[in-house]
């Protein structure tokens, strides 16, 4: 799952199913060898807190909010209260409509709050706009 | 005004007596000053006769010396005879040579100027200077004097040759013959004579020494004057002047002198004779000078006394005027208090509410207010006429005496009588009487008050009395009355009713005199006895709130309210509120239990919120993800191994994404509904016609090959919760946009009406309509009554609608006939009401 190259998105994943369509969605855009997987919000603060240089390159962070171990709303204050990491993009990918999530999310600093379609088609569009706005269009601060 | 005259009478005796005060000073200056003169007189006189004696002794020293010097060349032998042997052979060179010398030799001495051997025959034969100043007529004036005696001879003044005072020493050279020649001295007076004269010990300007003798009955003035120069010689006074110290002196006055000198002028003078010589000499001084530090004393003297009169003076003025003001303003105020007080004191006599009389030591009335002018019924003058005596009533004047004794002894009485006035009818009066003395004489004064409403009122009082009594014993309450015992520190039972005896089951008869602490020991726990000490001490009522009072032998509820008596006395009223305490006590109980069962009942709820809230989460959540991962892998599986799936194969994955799609959407519905009863209502005015509009222009987008007419109403506006109501008329007419389906010509109306305390609106269409007879299924969830092939349709909008407008606090239902199309209604309630 690590990918070869320089990691440039995050995606912190714990269904396994979610996972694989969402890598599919990035395949068909070619760029499922710059994510790297994380399963859980340990997981997910330990790659981008663990050593300097992943923070650095990363151009997106997409989360789910239903994680074991540590929730997405957590993992998202984390990044947005540290200096290091604040300017990360993050977009919330979750199943949830609740406005009680999407609220707090935006609170906390989100980006974007998408909610995951069931329809396979609208998803594979969803995640494939999501990656080519946030990698191509969109210029962070420098 | 008298006060003025007084002021100035005393003003004029202070000018009097600072006068005669300074008269005194002046008469004590001025014999000062006298004995002053006397003093300086004697000092000044000391001065003039102690120089003048040190002169004139020493005047008649240097003549002295001056004719002993004569005497000894008189005496002496070589010189003598070598002048005679000249005289006799006056060729001689070499005596001649010898003389010179010695002549020389003499005028070394500072008086003398020069030397002359003069021969008899008035023939200078030798001198010591080549020229001589002896004029003729005073060498004669040498030989008359000498008269062929053989003396040694000073003479007086002359004038010598060159115009100086010359005085000269005659000696004469003899021989057994007779005399030969004569020697010749001339003496300068300046070398010592005139300075001694004319020097003074101290510095002066006006004192200075004379030297006189007489001349043909003339003053003679020898030495040079100090004032006037030398024109002043020859003002001639007689001997016989009287007044001029001078002639004083010539006329053989020796001594102290007042007089007036040559110049007119008044002097302090001395007089006195120089012994062995004719001269007189005078010290004198101005009269002026001599008092002059005397005058100058007298005068700041003066001066100082008139400047600290004129001082004191304008001090007293300044001080009287000060205190003459403060007076009369002390004098202004006193009257005007007096004006004052006089006048109160006739407002207080004569509106006074009391009868007031003066009397004189008879009881004849001497003075009456107007009270007693209306009391009595008299007139003023009438009043004014009679004795004391007159006014009681007949059968009261016995006790005149009396009472007068009463008075006369204590000097104050205080008693009640009956008092009459003029047309015979009679009052009670309490008359407090007393003695005054005014400027000696005693008068008595009566303050008499007409009691008869207090006499009338003493008997209604006695009624009352009873009627309260009667109150006290059969009133419901329960009453004690303490008096306070100890200073406070406890009650005694004063009185106590009939209801407090029931309650307490005593009889009060035991009871009344004895410590309540006794009677009653529970009363400090009770907390009545501290409120008893706290009424008692303070005279503020208190209230004490229901308590449980307990003792060995009561058990009880009371509510007490205490208060204090004017007479001191403490009343507590009381209440036996046991039996209500107790139906109270049940009612808590009851009320706690139901508290409990409300509290277990709201815990049970708000847990089961909480589930529901967590359950609807994850179906939100959890369910979708795996239905997300069939519909997913289903669609690759078509997609990837399409080629390897026969047309039923493709058939059945089509329906799996069917059902996911159709499931997907009962959980969104789920969840909707579920989330219309948790969220909270925030309430506005909302326009329900535009808002209508507004939602089908969105729907119209989801059916656009639908013709559907949309007919809106007249609807009022309603308060409620915008996002909700919405949901209501989007549901309504999505429901009525179905129904129609299959309808060409579908008609929907949308309307409302105000009621009184609701809102009705209704939303109606002309489509399929449906069977009342299923109507209890309408609103339910899940329920629908159509098959999903015909009209598809989750059956959860008209339980979401039902929803919200009973959250709203209104009511939904429906109307309809199969075929006959539908009307769904609603009300709202239109008044401030919210859930």
């Amino acid at each position: 799952m690590i990918a070869e190259n320089v990691v440039e998105i995050l995606l912190v994943e714990d269904n396994p199913q979610d996972v694989e369509l969402t890598l599919r969605a990035f395949k068909k855009n070619n760029l499922s060898n710059r994510i790297h997987v994380a399963k859980d919000g340990a997981e997910a603060l330990d790659f981008i807190f663990s050593n300097n240089t992943n923070n650095k390159i990363l151009k997106f962070i997409m989360l789910d909010l239903k994680l074991p171990k540590i929730s997405g709303i957590d993992v998202l204050r984390r990044i947005k209260s540290d200096e290091s990491t604040k300017t990360i993009p993050v977009v919330i990918l979750t199943s949830s409509k609740e406005e009680f999530d999407i609220t707090e999310c935006y609170k906390y600093g989100a980006n974007s709050y998408i909610v995951k379609p069931v329809d396979f088609a609208k998803f594979t569009q969803a995640v494939s706009d999501l990656g080519l706005y946030w990698l191509l269009i969109n210029q962070p601060p420098r | 005004m008298a006060l003025k005259q007084l002021l100035e009478i005393n003003y004029n005796k202070l000018l009097i007596a600072l006068a005669v005060f300074m008269a005194l000073i002046f008469t004590a200056g001025f014999f000062y000053f006298s004995r002053q003169k006397k003093d300086t007189l004697v000092l000044i006189e000391n001065d003039l006769a102690s120089i003048g004696a040190l002169k004139s002794a020493e005047i008649a020293n240097w003549r002295y010396e001056r004719l002993s010097d004569g005497e000894m060349i008189y005496a002496g032998t070589s010189a003598k005879q070598n002048i005679l042997e000249y005289c006799e052979n006056p060729e001689d060179k070499r005596l001649e040579k010898q003389i010179s010398r010695w002549l020389n030799s003499k005028t070394i001495h500072r008086d003398y100027e020069c030397a002359h051997i003069v021969t008899m025959s008035n023939k200078f034969l030798l001198s010591s200077r080549k020229e001589h100043s002896i004029p003729e007529s005073h060498l004669d004036d040498c030989f008359k004097a000498l008269g062929g005696t053989k003396k040694v001879l000073l003479t007086d003044f002359h004038d010598a040759k060159h115009g100086d005072s010359h005085l000269t020493l005659v000696v004469p050279i003899s021989d057994e013959e007779g005399v030969k020649a004569l020697i010749i001295f001339e003496l300068n007076p300046d070398a010592f004579l005139l300075p001694l004269i004319k020097n003074w010990p101290v510095k002066t300007e006006t004192a200075e020494t004379l030297l006189v003798e007489e001349k043909n009955g003339f003053v003679f003035f020898l030495a040079d004057l100090r004032h006037a120069g030398a024109a002043s010689v020859n003002n001639k006074f007689p001997v016989t002047e009287s007044r001029l110290p001078a002639a004083k002196a010539i006329a053989g006055h020796e001594g102290f002198f007042r007089g007036v000198d040559y110049r007119g002028i008044k002097v302090l003078s001395v007089t006195r004779s120089i012994k062995g010589s004719p001269w007189f000499l005078v010290t004198k001084i101005d009269e002026s000078e001599a008092f002059r530090p005397l005058k100058r004393r007298t005068t700041n003297f003066v001066i100082l006394t008139l400047f600290i009169f004129l001082s004191s003076y304008l001090l007293i003025l300044n001080l009287w005027n000060k205190q003459n003001i403060q007076w009369l303003k002390k004098q202004s105020e006193a009257e005007t208090k007096l004006r004052v007080l006089s006048s109160h004191y006739d407002y207080l006599t004569k509106y006074a509410n009391d009868i007031i009389l003066l009397m004189d030591k008879d009881g004849k009335i001497i003075e009456a207010n107007e009270k007693a002018i209306g009391s009595y019924g008299y007139s003023r003058e009438e009043l004014l006429k009679m004795n004391v005596a007159e006014i009681r009533a007949m059968e009261e004047r016995n006790g005149i005496p009396e009472h007068i004794d009463n008075i006369v002894q204590s000097g104050g009485l205080l008693y009640e009588t009956v008092h009459r006035r003029k047309n015979g009818t009679t009052f009670p009066i309490e008359v407090s009487a007393r003695i005054i003395n005014i400027e000696g004489v005693i008068y008595f004064q009566a303050i008499i008050r007409d009691i008869s409403e207090r006499k009338a009122a003493q008997s209604r009082l006695s009624e009352k009395e009873e009627r309260y009594r009667e109150l006290f014993e059969n009133i419901r309450s329960c009453v004690a009355v303490y008096r306070a015992v100890n200073n406070g520190e406890d009650f005694i039972f004063v009185d106590f009713n009939a209801s407090a005896e029931a309650l307490e089951k005593v009889d009060r008869r035991e009871i009344l005199g004895r410590r309540v602490t006794e009677v009653f020991p529970g009363v400090r726990e009770f907390g009545l006895f501290d409120i008893l000490k706290s009424v008692y001490s303070t005279g503020e009522p208190r209230h004490h709130p229901t308590a449980l009072y307990k003792d060995n032998r009561l058990t009880s509820w009371r509510e007490n309210f205490v208060y204090k008596l004017p007479s001191g006395e403490i009343v507590a009223i009381y209440d036996d509120l046991t039996e209500k305490k107790e139906y109270e006590n049940s009612i808590i109980k009851l009320n706690q239990e139901l508290e409990g069962k409300v509290k277990e009942r709201t815990r049970e709820l708000e847990a089961s919120n909480k589930e529901l809230e967590a359950f609807s989460y994850s179906v939100s959540h959890d369910l979708r993800a795996p239905l997300r991962a069939i519909d997913a892998f289903t669609k690759i599986f078509k997609e990837e191994y399409s080629g390897k799936l026969d047309a039923e194969a493709k058939r059945i994955c089509n329906i799996i994404v069917k059902n996911i799609s159709w499931m997907s959407r009962l959980i969104d519905d789920l969840l909707s509904f579920s989330r219309v009863g948790k969220q909270h209502l925030s309430l506005t005015p909302v326009n329900m016609e535009e808002n209508i509009k507004i939602i089908w222009n969105d729907l119209k987008i989801v059916f656009p090959d639908r013709a559907i007419t949309l007919k809106v109403h007249k609807m009022p506006g309603a308060l409620c919760d915008l996002t909700m109501i919405r949901q209501v008329f989007t549901n309504l007419l999505s429901n009525a946009i179905k129904f129609t389906q299959n309808n060409s010509n579908a008609v929907i109306e949308a309307g409302g009406e105000a009621g009184e305390s609701e809102n009705t609106y209704f939303v109606k269409d002309n489509g399929v309509g449906f069977d009342m007879q299923y109507y209890s299924k309408l609103f339910s969830v899940f329920e629908r009554l159509h098959s999903s092939q015909d009209f598809e349709g989750s059956g959860i909008g008209l339980a979401i609608v039902k929803r919200v407008i009973e959250r709203h606090g209104g009511r939904v239902w429906a109307e309809s006939k199969p075929g006959e199309g539908a009307v769904f209604y609603f009300s709202l309630p239109n008044g401030e009401e919210t859930l």
